[in-house]
């Protein structure tokens, strides 16, 4: 269900990155890599939101205990960064998105035939959403 | 191969969001520990615009999303009550 839609998802983001075969073939084995661990997530009962909503909880406990002076932090110093951190964190997240979108546009290499067959494809799909009475466009 | 306006926005991107992270890096979590007499402060301004310049941009940041989605939300329902008039 959704695990394969990500698995396909993965798959084709991979694609408009590798255009000969060979590298698609290396790219698609971590997407069945990422799919496996998906479905071993799952299969604990975890879903992707389950998991960074964890994460978050688990950093923020720990942040806020060291900022509420639960537990001491050596140097006063300490105490002008901490209240820095999650600046801090939001900037890095920041330049993390933007420096990805950044050298992906940088090694994006044109591929002719993917683009006509996307073409095909959405116009495919925009044709079958309207005779769902879907409005599209 | 992409071409060479799109290879010279990707790399401004890259590089802006490289130099942007190791400044802020720097001036946020480096320059507490510089003594005060040091010639580097002069390249960094006041340490309490870290923060302020961050809640604003994330602030302007959620209001620009909130606005995007209540007009597209608006925008959808105003397009149904018309459908369900017609």
């Amino acid at each position: 269900g959704f695990s394969t839609f990500l698995l396909y998802t993965c798959i084709w983001n991979q694609k408009q990155f590798n255009c000969s075969v060979e590298s698609f073939l290396r790219s698609h084995s971590s997407c069945t890599k990422q799919f496996a661990l998906l479905q071993l997530a799952i299969l604990s009962k975890m879903t992707k939101a389950t998991e960074t909503a964890t994460f978050f909880a688990i950093i923020s406990t720990i942040y806020f205990i060291f900022l509420f002076g639960i537990i001491p932090l050596p140097e006063i110093i300490q105490q002008e960064i901490l209240p820095v951190l999650p600046w801090w964190a939001l900037i890095t997240f920041g330049s993390y998105s933007l420096g990805n979108i950044g050298y992906h546009v940088y090694r994006f290499r044109d591929c002719e035939d993917a683009y006509h067959e996307l073409m095909a494809e959405i116009q495919l799909a925009k044709e079958d959403l309207r005779s769902k009475n879907v409005s599209v466009d | 191969a992409s071409s060479g306006q799109d290879k010279a926005l990707g790399a401004t991107l890259l590089l802006s969001s490289v130099a942007l992270f190791l400044y802020y890096t720097i001036w946020a979590l480096i320059m507490p520990f510089v003594d005060d007499g040091h010639p580097l402060h002069e390249y960094f301004p006041d340490r309490s615009y870290a923060i302020k310049i961050p809640v604003v941009i994330l602030l302007v940041g959620l209001t620009v999303v909130f606005t995007f989605l209540s007009l597209v939300m608006i925008k959808s329902n105003s397009s149904k009550k018309s459908v369900k008039k017609a």
